[in-house]
């Protein structure tokens, strides 16, 4: 078992927010089991509806994705959704995200007592203009919304940063210190493509997150810096397209991974994993732990 | 829904630009409409799959016709008999078969899928009409296939095939349902027309399984707006549920 901050979880893989949907979708072709958790599309308190127009772009060796965060709302999540993940007895990790702080700490609120293994609170969204951007990028707002669901829960609290700061330790360190009991490293970082048949931003919302292994030694050296400087776990996602990758996570610090629109291309990627590790550690006659912070021992 | 890794047994240019491709292994029952995601290469260089109707299935055989566009398609189109493909499918809902007589209007590169449909009606003892619309004669592809199914009748924009003008033109039976695949703009014109029946959107799409919700679209039903997924929900609609602008 791995423990991440509280929440424990049978192997270190797991589906990214909103690249694994509620996991009804993947059920179809894959075993969920092999997960140790799903962790699932950023839930608001009311629904949302998400942005206009082109949503999805492909970039070199990644994507943008501008959905805006659309979702159905915490009421739809609980009745509709948990229910169904609850009775395959699959560790739930909900990703949260709002508009205010007193919005995140109602939907944290309402997941007490729902069974789910841990709250994985999305500060770093870069795509709704409203909410999001600003917790993630001041580590004085990073810190009063963690504080404030932090008061509301005793469940295991990630804080999913974003990448989009100069000084991605200086919110670490906030956000630990307002309660964190893990961190996630790291969201996508904001992009844009320009459609040049029609000279405009190629995405409704103009700007985008970039994922995919574009963005994987952004994440690594993130894992790297941040993991020297906290005391809580760190779950690595960035990228991630095969146990080599995952590897690179382990090693930099993280101690387990996501994988996100790797999933696009190869949807069965984790269903592979967790034996792929098994074999390599075997192989090398070593342990997960061993090789957690590997490369900060051997710098 | 499987992730095959199918064999090529055929790669075709059929117009200046249209490739049909035809892989071997596919082994599972399809619906007309429904469609495949295609890796087109093995590295993560492009990176996401590109979405492609299903033209047909024959014996295991799966057949995609597919039109020249940027990166993706122009790697798929360098694949070779004995060559491996990743094609995960199918996906989505195809078209209900729901009357014993039906028109099918295509419209340019949307006529593919049209042809599984056609064959499947003809099969079922249906009496099928089919509207297929191009730029130019140049451009016209399947006719041959399709004049086994269907009673045909073509029309391009400069009357070099068949009549001169849309192929929604050619609709004589408003009563007939109809199934659709092409540009928005034809849809468009079969709302107006007020015929019924379904079309089979395209949307840029990330996943092409329901998760990731690049493809969402709204759509009327039972009077009530609803979120739906071009790839997961759809891509077939009924005429006249898509609120465009989406
Ligand atoms: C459900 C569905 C079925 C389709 N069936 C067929 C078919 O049978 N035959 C055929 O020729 N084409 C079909 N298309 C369109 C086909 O997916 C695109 O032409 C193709 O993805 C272009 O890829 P590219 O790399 O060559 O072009 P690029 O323009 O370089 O592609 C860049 C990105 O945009 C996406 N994209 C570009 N154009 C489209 C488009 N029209 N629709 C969706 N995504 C697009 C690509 O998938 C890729 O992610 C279908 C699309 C959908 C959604
Ligand atoms: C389509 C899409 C939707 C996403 N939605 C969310 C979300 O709701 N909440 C969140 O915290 N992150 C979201 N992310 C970010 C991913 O969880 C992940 O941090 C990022 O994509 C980097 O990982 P990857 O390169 O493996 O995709 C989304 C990413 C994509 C591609
Ligand atoms: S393309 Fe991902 S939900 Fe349709």
């Amino acid at each position: 078992m791995i423990d991440i901050g509280g929440a424990k979880l049978k192997n270190p893989f797991m589906s990214a927010s909103g690249c694994f949907g509620y996991g009804q979708e993947f059920a179809k072709i894959m075993e969920l089991n092999s997960l140790g958790a799903i962790v699932v599309k950023g839930v608001s308190l009311e629904p949302w509806p998400g942005n206009k127009g082109v949503r999805v772009a492909e970039t070199p060796a990644g994507m943008l994705n501008a959905i805006g965060l659309e979702n159905p709302g915490i009421d739809y999540f609980l009745t509709h959704y948990l229910p169904w993940l609850n009775e395959k007895k699959i560790p739930v990790v909900v990703n949260i995200v709002g508009r205010s702080v007193d919005e995140y700490a109602l939907v944290a609120q309402r997941l007490n007592e729902t069974g789910v293994t841990a709250l994985e609170l999305n500060i770093s969204c870069p795509n709704v203009k409203e909410g999001g951007i600003a917790f993630g990028t001041s580590k004085e707002k990073a810190f009063e919304v963690v504080s404030a669901v932090r008061k509301e829960t005793s469940l295991p609290l990630w804080v999913k940063l974003s990448p989009n700061v100069t000084d991605i330790v200086e919110m670490a360190l906030a956000v630990e210190e307002a309660g964190a009991d893990a961190l996630t490293l790291i969201n996508t970082l904001t992009g844009m493509v320009i459609d040049i048949e029609t000279g405009k931003p190629l995405l409704g919302n103009l700007t985008g997150g970039l994922s995919g292994p574009a963005i994987k030694p952004i994440a690594v050296r993130m894992i790297y810096q941040v993991a020297q400087k906290v005391k809580v776990p760190i779950v690595g996602v960035g990228g991630i397209t095969s146990l080599d990758d995952a590897l690179e996570f382990f090693m930099a610090g993280a101690s387990a991974v996501q994988v996100g629109s790797a999933l696009f291309r190869d949807p069965l990627l984790l269903s592979r994993l967790p034996g792929e590790l098994e074999s390599y550690l075997a192989k090398k006659q070593t342990n997960l732990g061993a090789i957690i912070g590997l490369a900060r021992r051997n710098s | 829904m499987k992730d095959f890794l199918l064999q090529v047994t055929s790669q075709q240019e059929l117009v200046p630009g249209v490739f049909s491709l035809t892989l071997k292994g596919f082994t599972q029952e399809y619906e007309p409409g429904q469609f495949v995601q295609v890796e087109v290469a093995e590295n993560y260089e492009p990176f996401l799959r590109r979405p492609i109707s299903i033209c047909d299935v024959e014996d295991n055989n799966l057949q995609l016709v597919y039109r020249l566009k940027g990166r993706g398609t122009k790697l798929l189109a360098k694949k070779k008999p004995g060559d491996k493909v990743r094609v995960l499918g199918p996906i989505g809902y195809g078209f209900p078969l729901k009357s014993q007589r039906a028109t099918l209007i295509g419209g340019g590169i949307g006529v593919p899928p049209l042809l599984g449909l056609a064959k499947k009606m003809h099969g079922q003892g249906m009496e099928v009409t089919a509207l297929l619309g191009f730029k130019n004669k140049e451009e016209a592809i399947l006719l041959s296939e399709f004049a086994k199914y269907a009673d045909l009748q073509v029309a391009t924009l400069d009357g070099s095939s068949g009549r001169r003008g849309l192929v929604t033109e050619l609709i004589t039976n408003k009563d007939d349902l109809v199934y659709a695949c092409g540009p928005e703009g034809l849809f468009r014109t079969l709302e107006t027309l007020g015929v019924k029946g379904y079309y089979s959107l395209e949307k840029r799409m990330a996943c092409g399984v329901g998760v990731c919700l690049g493809c969402n679209i709204t759509v009327i039903k039972d009077e009530k707006e609803l979120r739906q997924r071009v790839c997961h929900d759809g891509p077939v609609f009924p005429i006249g549920s898509v609120k465009w602008g989406d």
